[in-house]
């Protein structure tokens, strides 16, 4: 069933906004499935967490272009990352070596990267840059809600007047720290709460008094009395959610984004119902000194980047090992990249394009888009090409994770938008065909243009022949022709040189043959 | 719920002036307004409160050392004293303890606020300056310029050891621009940014005066062994710097050490310069929303004075602390309290002072308590967020309102519980507790509950208590007594002030009724 379909025919999920996907994603474990229902709150709920980067991080010392690696060298030999010292995502494409445990998840299918994101005409200030990235706005308009707020508000919006209630006991979203976040102010009040630890006091019983004069005054008083009354209404609930969980994984390392995601991770498992988790990490802004000296794979943006991949995967697997890691999508961003030349102060100035990273196991574990273009000799202040417009990714997870119909996304950003593969919406298992224990799933996306990517799931090891056919029955190319381990696997399909058409796959394994079809469009 | 649209002017304010004038004054003025300075200004009148914030004012004490890892004895001053690794640490604490004390023991002047104000716009940041006696430096400069001359401020702060630290000025060399400051210069520090018109370019200036800007800032250094500044000559750009159709295609030509001066003599030709200031006194002094009726009736006039006092400030700040404006009724207590003004001003206005013979460490305990009392409240003194300072003064559309949320109200509340209660703030053996019963002696009728709690309301409420709120207060003073209880206990106290017990007991109901004043929302604002 077409999810979007679906939704259409049921009036009443609009008032169930973030009780997305009804279908069972986990039809075929069936003791998950009984585990869910006992934590009530959580159902089939998706979850986005945004990891804020703030002060623009430096793209290009991020993921590597190895296939320029003489033009990446020149433009920025101070810091520059030996090309030994990369590791590699794919032959071309490399990741710093301090995010180890990034190159970990890419591997198990569990992290993307889409490759220079931004939006025409960038801007080089922190403090506006941040504004269009939190808002979702153009370049030259000045939008103050953000986006996350605008997709709350029409579901909610009369909050915050009678929330919480029954239905929406939790905030509709939080910010892990002391400040709530931009990305979820709505047109009137924020949408989201802050929460900073575990303990959460409270303390209000200030007597009934309606009368709110007009004016400035009255506005300000109005706004302190919600603020209050939230404050009180909803942390017994957080309290609640936090206490009924405990951390799970021993990797999280000793920083504060580790700190941060730790309490996401206790509050999803404690069943809070709040869908949108905003998390912080700052220090980007490396104008100078951004690595050491004649040891260039260490320094403050290598500690920055090492704290974000070890907290990241820790985060991943404190979610496995509560039994919710494919409820939760997440997503790093930041205000901008920065220049391709670095300058002398072995730093790098304010740019545009940058790579930003999707983590889960529903998303499409590729490197999206080309590694940017590198000049043989860039001027000092010549940044990465757009490839990718940040509102686009927005708009595919607004669609593809947060159940949004297209309209009300185009309504969000004001614009139309192309939709992204950045998500593996084949989450429903029946799409698949299976023998033994054996399965192939639905290639995704489907049609596909440039590239699909194909699961294959095996109950041990063994071997694996995966060959696909045009629509006459041609064997055109073999996929797959080894020993797999047991699990899944994702076959990425390069199919930007075949003719548009009907095409089917078949995978021999287990004595078994299974088949599916694909459409390929241009 | 209606907002109003506010038409008054700059025209001086020919209402009334009572206590709840007075007090709006002073509360955007000072940090908490105490029972005297109440009545001093409400006596006084409006002119005569005005010259009395803006008289000048000496500083009081300099930082200590108060950490016995340094290699100075505790109770040392340390400015003048060479860079010493091992104590530099220490002595960052010092100094940002010390610039809470001159807020916590701010005299009858609005120096301090304004020093506020300006470090919220020259922003450093510690963490990034590194340097206690840089540190040190730069408050000193925020003091001899705070109620100085905008553009001689922006050509002393440009080339100071902090701000050529914390903005890259120390690597922004002929070979390779550093464009850190010179970015910050125009968007934040001078003539601010407008929208964008075209690629690069921001209305008021564009990425080429950025890339001119930072090209006749280079070669300015600071020695890090006695903090000097020099201008280096081989480390200087000295191609003509020119400057886009924003500042007339402007052309400064090689001049070494005298180009900087030259290049904000420029910025400062712009009236954009005047009216980003005069906007940023407004959000701090009065109210963050800027409509075209505010832009055409306050800002332009001020921007106006501001440049036709050739860029001194004080005309054009007591001009707007004058005003009708000022004074509209819907515009007091429209401001959430800063954690400065919050926690700062409680103590300043109404705990129990530090005396002077108290050690060296049991003074600095305090001032680094309420130093990390701010900090939680998100309001940490030298070290903001960001280069643009704190949200509550940029960020659309919540401005003051970010500093209140489920976070930072719950923590206001946890300290406000917490000094109006018996154990109080106890740090380096001396206990600051709520003077409750100076405050309540200070009233004009302490004998009559409801005239204690209309009176004392008044002092930290923006508004006079609604009848409800009047009646619930009272229950908290007295919960289930007979009013006229209060007067006869509070006499005899009066007749017997040895009586340890009573005086325990009417302390004990004066916090309950204290904890209950400081939790309405009311007090929030300011």
């Amino acid at each position: 069933m077409n999810r979007r379909n679906f939704i259409k025919r049921s009036a009443p999920w609009l008032s169930l906004p973030l009780l997305l996907d009804a279908m069972p994603i986990f039809a075929a474990k069936p003791e998950r499935a009984l585990d869910r229902l006992n934590r009530l709150a959580l159902e089939e709920d998706k979850i986005l967490v945004l990891v804020q980067l703030n002060g623009g991080n430096d793209g290009l010392n991020t993921i590597i272009p190895l296939d320029q690696y003489s033009a990446y060298q020149s433009a920025r030999a101070n810091i520059a990352l030996p090309e030994q010292s990369v590791l590699k995502l794919t032959n071309q494409t490399g990741i710093h070596p301090a995010m180890q445990s990034f190159h970990n998840l890419y591997n198990e299918g569990k992290l993307g990267i889409l490759q220079s994101v931004s939006y025409p005409n960038p801007n080089f200030s922190h403090f506006r840059a941040t504004d269009i990235w939190t808002s979702g706005s153009e370049s030259d308009e000045v939008e103050s809600s953000g986006w996350l707020g605008r997709f709350l508000n029409y579901y909610h919006p009369e909050f915050p007047d009678n929330y919480p209630n029954e239905e929406f006991k939790d905030p509709l979203a939080l910010t892990i720290g002391s400040v709530v976040s931009q990305t979820c102010q709505g047109p009137v009040s924020n949408m989201g709460l802050a929460v900073s630890s575990d303990e959460f006091y409270f303390p209000y019983q200030p007597p009934a008094e309606d009368e709110i004069p007009d004016g400035h005054y009255g506005a300000e008083l109005e706004f302190m009395k919600t603020i209050m009354r939230q404050t009180n209404q909803y942390a017994d609930g957080i309290q609640a959610a936090f206490n009924k969980a405990d951390t799970l994984s021993p990797d999280y390392p000793q920083s504060r984004l580790a700190e941060q995601l730790k309490i996401v991770a206790r509050l999803i498992n404690g069943g809070i119902q709040t869908r949108i988790f905003v998390v912080n990490i700052g220090g980007f802004d490396t104008h100078a000194n951004q690595v050491v000296a004649g040891n260039t794979t260490t320094g403050t943006h290598a500690n920055l980047l090492g704290d974000i991949a070890d907290s990241v995967s820790a985060f991943m697997d404190d979610l496995k090992r509560m039994g919710v890691e494919d409820q939760v999508l997440g997503m790093t961003f930041s205000e901008f990249g920065r220049r391709i030349r670095s300058n002398n102060s072995s730093g790098t100035d304010h740019g545009a394009a940058a790579p930003l990273f999707v983590f889960g196991t529903k998303v499409n574990p590729i490197v999206h888009g080309a590694n940017p273009i590198i000049p043989a000799n860039p001027a000092q202040n010549e940044s990465v090409e757009m490839q990718y417009d940040y509102r686009d990714i927005y708009a595919t997870l607004l669609q593809d994770w947060l159940g949004a119909d297209e309209s009300l996304v185009t309504q969000i950003f004001d614009r139309s938008f192309q939709h992204l593969p950045i998500i593996n919406t084949i989450t429903n298992i029946e799409d698949s065909v299976f023998a033994n224990g054996n399965w192939l799933g639905q290639n995704f996306p489907n049609p596909a243009v440039r590239s699909t990517s194909i699961k294959v799931f095996s109950n041990k090891r063994d071997l694996a022949v995966l060959s696909l056919f045009d629509n006459n029955g041609r064997q055109i190319a073999v996929l797959l022709n080894k020993e797999i381990e047991k699990g899944e696997k994702v076959i990425l399909v390069d199919t930007s040189s075949l003719l548009p058409g009907i095409y089917h796959y078949k995978l021999n394994l287990g004595g078994m043959q299974l088949s599916k079809s694909m459409i390929v469009k241009k | 719920m209606r907002i109003l649209n506010l038409n008054s002017t700059l025209a001086k304010y020919a209402g009334t002036w009572d206590k709840s004038a007075a007090l709006h004054l002073l509360r955007r003025c000072l940090f908490g307004v105490s029972q005297t300075e109440l009545a001093e200004s409400v006596a006084g009148g409006m002119d005569y409160t005005i010259d009395r914030l803006f008289q000048a004012r000496d500083l009081q004490q300099l930082p200590q050392v108060y950490l016995n890892n340094d290699v100075l004895p505790i109770g040392s001053v340390w400015i003048d004293q060479p860079y010493d690794q091992q104590s530099n640490n220490g002595r960052i604490r010092s100094f940002q303890s010390w610039w809470v004390q001159q807020m916590l023991q701010n005299t009858f002047s609005i120096h301090e606020k304004m020093i506020l104000f300006w470090h919220n716009h020259f922003v450093i940041e510690s963490a990034v300056v590194r340097d206690s006696r840089a540190l040190f430096d730069y408050y000193k400069i925020l003091n001899e310029n705070a109620l100085g001359n905008f553009r001689e401020f922006a050509k002393v702060i440009t080339i100071s050891p902090a701000m050529l630290r914390y903005l890259d000025g120390q690597s922004n060399v002929n070979t390779s621009p550093n464009e850190n400051y010179a970015r910050e210069l125009f968007e934040l520090f001078t003539i601010g940014k407008g929208s964008q018109i075209g690629e690069g370019n921001y209305t008021y200036y564009t990425e080429q005066d950025v890339f001119s800007a930072a090209r006749v800032l280079t070669g300015w250094r600071f020695n890090n062994q006695d903090l000097s500044v020099s201008f280096r000559p081989n480390l200087h750009d000295t191609n003509e710097k020119i400057f886009s159709d924003a500042f007339d295609n402007h052309v400064i030509n090689n001049n070494g050490d005298q180009e900087y001066i030259e290049l904000i003599d420029m910025i400062f030709s712009k009236e954009e310069t005047a009216k980003h200031l005069a906007r940023k006194l407004y959000r701090w002094f009065v109210y963050y929303q800027i409509d075209e009726t505010i832009e055409m009736n306050i800002i332009k006039p001020l921007a106006d004075k501001i440049i036709q006092d050739d860029y001194e400030i004080v005309g054009a700040l007591k001009m707007l602390l004058k005003s009708e404006h000022f004074y509209e009724q819907e515009l007091r207590g429209s401001m959430v309290k800063s954690p400065a003004d919050f926690s700062n001003g409680l103590f300043r206005t109404s705990m129990d002072q530090l005396t002077d013979n108290l050690s060296v460490q049991a003074k600095y305990a305090h001032f680094l308590y309420y130093l990390n009392v701010n900090a939680l409240l998100q309001m940490e003194i030298s070290s903001p967020p960001q280069v643009a300072g704190w949200q509550a003064y940029y960020q659309e559309p919540a401005y003051y309102r970010n500093w209140a949320n489920s976070v930072t109200i719950p923590l206001r509340k946890q300290l406000t519980d917490q000094v109006a209660s018996e154990s109080g703030i106890l740090r380096g053996g001396f206990r600051s507790r709520l003077r409750v019963i100076d405050l309540v002696e200070n009233c004009s009728t302490s004998d009559n509950v409801r005239e204690v709690v209309k009176e004392l309301s008044i002092l930290f409420l923006p508004k006079a208590l609604s009848q409800v709120q009047e009646d619930y207060l009272v229950q908290a003073l007295i919960p289930g007594i007979p009013e006229y209880e209060w007067g006869n206990q509070w006499r005899t106290l009066q007749n017997d002030p040895s009586d340890t017990n009573l005086r325990m007991a009417i302390e004990n109901k004066l916090y309950a009724f204290f904890r209950a004043l400081f939790s309405l929302p009311e007090f929030q604002l300011g």
